[in-house]
């Protein structure tokens, strides 16, 4: 692994994995696609909902009254049947490790509905910021994608993962 | 100092003190920022005793003159991100064209949208500074704030103009109003 110092590129850099450029406190944007397989598969092709597992840990040692503010964008669909562009707020208490549910402080898009929750099991041992937006049941074309404000490296600390359900914004199936 | 050519990097860079100047998008780095304020009232105003102000001004290099800068009639994209108090009391998402005129060195930045947050435009503010810094007027950004040191960021950035980014200091301070402080 090379390990430069002060380095100037005069021309086009090129990086086939993650620019992590974490001085600035913002991650690198993490793409993926609503096309998602699903334990539920009502209405077809993965339900109506895309839920998204992100690598944050939904408890004090990675959140703790030091909120991560979570952006997402994209699009489902050839003719952008939903559009997603909101921010959330992700925060837990310092004191009792309580996960502060979806603090939705941004446009939503069109037709998104989002939600954000805390993931049931654990992965890698701990809980996980997760979220679901509505998806349209094809695997159209489509791709959604997510940074994370503050914090930059909790972006790295676990896969990411996809799943389609059937469930909406207001009654969670949650699959994680 | 390694001088490069095009390169490519099969697998991740990361950047964990220092920025990526991308030069070829014109859009600086992020500059991460804190919304506490505790010492620098004369008046004894002070976030850490819950009597700070309501909002935070935040001088940026970026000179605000034409006569200094040349930066007439280049208008800039200006873009803050960020958030205060644990529950995102204030949430900050704005953007504005900030500019100079080229014939008279009159200063405007026109708020281009509130797309994300619902205090729209309440609080927020581009100003030029009134004092020289540096030798040269500022441009400075007005967000609201908690009169409390609560957790929160905010993140600036524009584009054009990268080369301003180191001109002079950044600062902070809280004040009691939007429109007079530096």
């Amino acid at each position: 692994m090379a390990n430069l110092q002060n380095s100037t590129v005069t021309g086009r850099m090129t990086v086939t994995g993650a620019l992590k450029h974490n001085s600035t406190g913002v991650s690198n944007w993490q793409v993926l696609s609503h096309c998602a397989n699903g334990t539920d598969t009502t209405p077809n092709y993965a339900g109506g909902r895309l839920h998204v597992r992100t690598p944050i840990r939904a408890d004090n040692s990675h959140l703790g009254w030091n909120p991560i503010i979570m952006e997402v964008r994209g699009y489902h669909t050839y003719s952008g049947d939903t559009t997603h562009n909101f921010m959330a707020l992700l925060n837990t208490n310092g004191y009792n490790n309580s996960f502060y549910g979806s603090q939705i402080t941004a446009d939503s898009g069109y037709n998104s509905l989002p939600l954000v929750y805390k993931s049931t099991s654990t992965y890698g041992g701990y809980h996980r910021v997760c979220f679901s937006v509505t998806k349209v049941g094809c695997c159209c074309t489509g791709h959604i994608w997510i940074r994370f404000w503050n914090n930059p490296t909790a972006a790295y600390d676990y896969a990411w993962a996809t799943e389609g359900r059937g469930d909406s914004q207001s009654s969670l199936s949650a699959p994680f | 100092m390694a001088d490069l050519q095009a390169t490519t990097i099969n697998g991740d860079f990361t950047t964990n003190s220092g920025k990526v100047f991308d030069s070829g998008s014109s859009f600086t780095p992020w500059y991460k920022l804190g919304h506490c304020d505790c010492s620098s009232d004369p008046t004894g105003n002070s976030d850490c005793l819950g009597t700070g102000h309501p909002y935070l001004h935040v001088r940026t290099p970026i000179p605000a003159d034409n006569t200094h800068s040349g930066i007439g009639w280049m208008p800039m994209m200006f873009e803050v991100v960020g958030y205060h108090t644990y529950s995102g009391e204030k949430f900050h998402n704005h953007k504005w064209v900030v500019n100079v005129r080229g014939d008279n060195n009159g200063f405007s930045a026109t708020q281009l949208s509130n797309q994300a947050t619902a205090l729209g435009w309440t609080g927020y503010n581009i100003y030029r500074s009134a004092s020289s810094y540096g030798s040269k007027k500022r441009v400075v950004l007005v967000v609201p704030k908690v009169a409390c040191c609560c957790t929160g960021f905010l993140w600036v950035r524009w584009s054009i103009s990268q080369q301003y980014r180191n001109d002079n200091a950044w600062a902070t301070q809280h004040f009691n109003s939007t429109t007079v402080g530096y």
